[in-house]
């Protein structure tokens, strides 16, 4: 019971600690950010660039800024939070969970991303 | 007294009845509790008359064959003949003999000797895979639960860890549930095996990249 309580707790301060660094300092003015490493190595941008810049822009309540870093970031968000809740509401709503789970849906996300990938090479975006 | 139940193929449970209640139990939803020898149609399970017969009233009437309610209940204690709403006392219900297994599927465990272990700790389920079963075209379910298909972490690598790992991952957890339709668990569990090893090594990779190769890199440019 006591190394669960440290778990959460250390998991919570990391997460605030996380937020509060995105929320206050802007990833562009400062150096310390990681950069996209495959960015570095091909020249090309990856599905997430843009994505730190997208979450200062959403803390500070900006979501059109952040749309225009990194929409498919903020898509993320939302399809991440709804299999967090499938997951939670497994048992009452186990249809749901194998809604959200099945091929179809699944390989539609990653031909999402994919098309994301290439696209925003090609535009720019 | 606690019962497992299986809804569009996920195993539930266990839940006492207060908990099944809020289920949506058909008079074909197949449950198993510690005593049966085999999974059962809720209609034939004795203690689950009532929660059947008041989801039908509230939710589906023309969902109730009376035959079935009269079969299933003939040999046990009468509350599926009580008036619909009438509340469930788990207690009373532990007192009568609630095994009754009437089991078109299995004749040829009829001979067994039935409500022997019905105090005891409910166990895992023996699982359905004799061969009445697929004759009789009923669907072979899976004894463990749908292994987690770690998507959460597959679409948050892709974003984060900038590597073509996590469409990988993505298209590995794609597989986790069918699969554990199509072939069991233990397929299905080895592709969330898989997506998670992806994950963390798409993780670690990324990591290793930004704090390792690429400063010594640069450093070797320097």
């Amino acid at each position: 019971m006591g190394r669960r309580i440290i778990i959460i707790s250390v998991a919570a301060i990391a997460i605030i600690a996380f937020l509060l660094t995105y929320l206050l300092f802007d990833p562009t003015a400062y150096e310390i950010f990681p950069k996209c490493q495959f960015l570095a190595y091909t020249g090309l941008k990856c599905p997430g660039c843009g994505s730190q810049r997208a979450i200062h822009d959403l803390l500070n309540g900006k979501l059109c800024e952040a749309m225009k870093f990194n929409a498919v970031f903020v898509l993320s968000l939302v399809i991440v939070a709804i299999y967090i809740y499938g997951e939670f509401i497994k048992i009452k709503h186990p249809a749901f969970y194998h809604a959200i789970s099945s091929r179809t849906v699944i390989y539609s996300l990653a031909a999402i991303y994919i098309a994301w990938w290439i696209l925003r090479n090609i535009f720019n975006w | 007294m606690k019962f497992w139940i299986r809804i569009n193929g996920l195993q539930e449970g266990p839940m006492d009845i207060e908990q099944l209640k809020a289920q949506k139990i058909t008079p074909t939803t197949y449950v198993w509790c510690a005593g049966m020898k085999d999974w059962a149609y809720a209609r034939d399970v004795a203690d689950l008359q009532d929660i059947i017969t008041t989801n039908c009233e509230s939710e589906e009437p023309e969902n109730i064959n009376p035959q079935n309610i009269v079969t299933a209940t003939e040999n046990s204690f009468s509350a599926a003949t009580e008036p619909a709403f009438t509340e469930t006392h788990p207690e009373q219900t532990q007192e009568t003999n609630p095994y009754e297994q009437k089991t078109e599927l299995s004749a040829e465990e009829q001979h067994s000797p039935q409500a022997e272990t019905e105090q005891k700790e409910p166990v895992q389920p023996t699982f359905i895979t004799t061969d009445t079963h697929i004759k009789s075209n009923q669907p072979v379910y899976e004894e463990r639960p749908c292994p987690s298909n770690n998507m959460v972490w597959a679409i948050l690598t892709t974003i984060f860890c900038c590597q073509p790992l996590g469409i990988v991952a993505i298209i590995l957890a794609a597989q986790v549930s069918s699969k554990y339709y199509e072939s069991g668990y233990d397929t299905a569990k080895k592709y969330s095996d898989w997506t998670a090893i992806l994950c963390i090594a798409n993780i670690v990779l990324a990591i290793l990249l930004v704090s390792v190769f690429t400063p010594l890199l640069l450093f070797a440019e320097i």
